[in-house]
């Protein structure tokens, strides 16, 4: 049985479930199907004869145009996750497909593109997610579970928050979930970096000025704790605040005000203060280099931030995570971690904890060009000498540590699933808990 | 600084005020969040003159909003926003025109006209009342001139207390 040849296109396009359009050689949409119109939140009448990117309003519209790179290149593309905004301001996940249209000489008519809503699925993968994460923060460990419980209620208090941690810990992160959970979290957030401004810029970025304050001051400017009004400034690497500012930052905390750099006049300040630093505030109080006065005003509510060496067991998850927003960022097919790869990094002492685990996953991410990542796509210094290779084999092992070991592998790929362990291993459940009991690197 | 309309029947361009285009070239940006160019105008007596440009990788909407603050931009005009986008922008005290398209200039010449209403974008036109968040805007009038003035009274209400 032949394919009908008098069918009309159209109709056949039109009840697709995936939305379709067609551009002409000048962006101008020919053709736009009902479940486009659905996707897009956008009358098909409307939509068409105007500009295709005045209509998808997609994240590549603006510089990156998939359409525009197969009419120029003459291929197609397939399966590539974007975003389009809606006219009701929701943003929509969607995958785009999209092909040069030419006539039966091969002359370039057009483009054809087509989008699927990847909303249910994101939904489904978030849900899944929500599981272990806290707004933005992603972990299991028992040291960040006792964090994410107590913090919607710091959050929601009014008090001054002291975030101390070890650099790469996350410290900006928590300080945006403590925001997000507040009730200013409709108020601005503004980060300033204490350590990263000389003292006198610094001053005027955090209490502003007034005209004729120093030569260039032409103009009334605003500093942070005033453009801040109903929402939550973040002074991160307070340590490095020099002394006369502490001062200053003092009467904020103390009496609500504060005055620009120039002006005599107070002005009164409605902002919630959170600080960190990954510096011992206490030595530096010791030593006289941080006023004690300010430390106890800052130190109401103080949260010490694990670090990745105190919570191994996040690592996996981390890494799952932050290989799945690279994937979708740049389009790359990594499936994950191979099982040297992973035993490598949790054996690491990651000095520059989360943000270092972030790095290395992104350089690795340059080098894999697809499937698993390798011990050999992460940078040099990550690289075992010879012994260590050889230790990571199962060179000199007996039967029963080897046995033992792939249990613990299989376990972990499994992320402690017995069933699909037994499945992936060919053993049946009593073998499995038999093997658990034996194995003492299992803990059971 | 003090900013208001200037009295005399010289039209709404007698005020001063920073406005901003997000941009991709010469036309508006299809998204404000992943336009890679903003453009700074001043308004006054001459029209709208270029004041700078900001090139911006696409990042988070948090500093192309902080950075619009930092600059003392009062007006946004710009292709589609995401709600939450624009609910942070108008926090911020910034007054947002979007889903606007077509190409700088005549984006300029509408708004001189207070005609900005006529560039909406598909799906967008005709649709009174629609609630926040949509595309239709929010009671403040034609665009253009009546932005115009809600700026400046903003501004003026501002300084009220100084």
């Amino acid at each position: 049985m032949s394919f009908p040849k008098d069918l009309p296109c159209e109709a056949v396009l039109g009840s697709i479930a995936d939305g379709v359009f067609t551009v002409d050689l000048e962006w101008n949409i020919t053709f736009f199907n009902e479940a486009a119109s659905r996707i897009t939140g956008l009358p098909h009448d409307e939509a068409l004869g105007s500009k295709c990117w005045d209509v998808l309003h997609s994240s590549l519209c603006d510089g990156q145009c998939a359409l525009r790179k197969c009419m120029e290149g003459g291929e197609s593309l397939a399966g590539k996750s974007i975003f389009i905004v809606r006219p009701d301001g929701a943003k929509v996940p969607v995958s785009i497909s999209a092909a040069p249209l030419l006539d039966r000489q091969g002359r370039l008519l057009g483009g054809v593109e087509t989008f699927r809503d990847l909303t249910d699925i994101h939904l489904m993968r978030r849900k899944v997610k929500d599981l272990y994460c806290f707004e933005d923060i992603v972990g299991k460990s028992q040291a960040l579970r006792k964090i994410f419980q107590i913090l919607p209620q710091i959050s929601r208090s009014e008090a001054t928050v002291l975030l101390l941690g070890e650099s790469g810990t996350g410290k900006e992160l928590f300080a945006r979930a403590i925001h997000h959970l507040s009730n200013r979290k409709s108020g601005p957030f503004m980060a300033v970096n204490c350590g990263a401004l000389p003292d006198t810029l610094l001053e005027s970025e955090l209490f502003g000025y007034v005209k004729g304050a120093f030569t260039d001051a032409k103009q009334n400017r605003p500093g942070r704790f005033q453009a801040a009004a109903g929402g939550t400034v973040f002074l991160d690497e307070i340590g490095d605040l020099p002394g006369n500012l502490q001062v200053k930052l003092l009467r904020v905390l103390q009496e609500r005000s504060f005055e620009p750099l120039g002006s005599v006049k107070s002005v009164p300040t409605d902002v919630r203060i959170i600080a960190a630093t990954n510096r011992d505030l206490d030595g530096l109080v010791a030593e006289g280099r941080f006023r004690q006065d300010l430390f106890y005003r800052l130190n109401v509510v103080t949260l010490r931030l694990p670090t990745l060496r105190e919570r191994r067991e996040d690592i996996p998850l981390l890494s799952d995570h932050f290989i799945q927003s690279m994937a979708a960022e740049q389009g790359k097919e990594i499936e994950g971690l191979s099982e040297d790869a992973m035993s490598l990094l949790m054996r690491h002492d990651f000095p520059g904890n989360v943000r270092e685990l972030e790095n290395i996953l992104e350089y690795a991410f340059i080098l894999c060009p697809g499937g698993f990542i390798q011990v050999e796509h992460f940078p040099e210094r990550l690289q075992p000498q010879a012994e260590d290779r050889e230790e990571l084999s199962e060179s000199g092992l007996s039967l029963e540590q080897i046995k033992c070991r792939a249990v613990a592998r299989a376990l972990r790929r499994n992320k402690g699933a017995r069933m699909a362990t037994c499945r992936e291993l060919g053993v049946s459940k009593d073998t499995l808990r038999r093997m658990i009991e034996r194995c003492p690197e299992l803990g059971e | 600084m003090k900013i208001g309309p200037k009295p005399g029947p010289s039209g709404p361009w007698k005020t001063h005020m920073l406005i901003c285009l997000a941009c991709y070239e010469d036309r508006l940006a299809s998204v404000f969040e992943s336009a890679p160019e903003l453009r700074l105008f001043k308004t006054g007596e001459q029209g709208p003159v270029l004041a700078g440009r900001m090139s911006l990788p696409p990042g988070e909407p948090v500093d192309r909003v902080s950075a619009l603050v930092a600059c003392g931009v009062q007006l946004l005009i710009c292709g589609a926003v995401c709600g939450c986008t624009r609910r942070m922008l108008e926090n911020s005290g910034l007054i947002i025109h979007p889903w606007v398209r077509g190409g700088v200039d005549e984006v300029l010449a509408a708004f001189e006209r207070g005609a900005l209403d006529k560039l909406s974008m598909p799906g967008c036109r005709n649709r009174p009342g629609q609630g926040r968040g949509r595309c239709a805007r929010q009671g403040r009038g034609g665009g253009g001139l009546g932005q115009v003035r809600n700026a400046a009274a903003i501004e003026t209400d501002n300084h009220i207390g100084e």
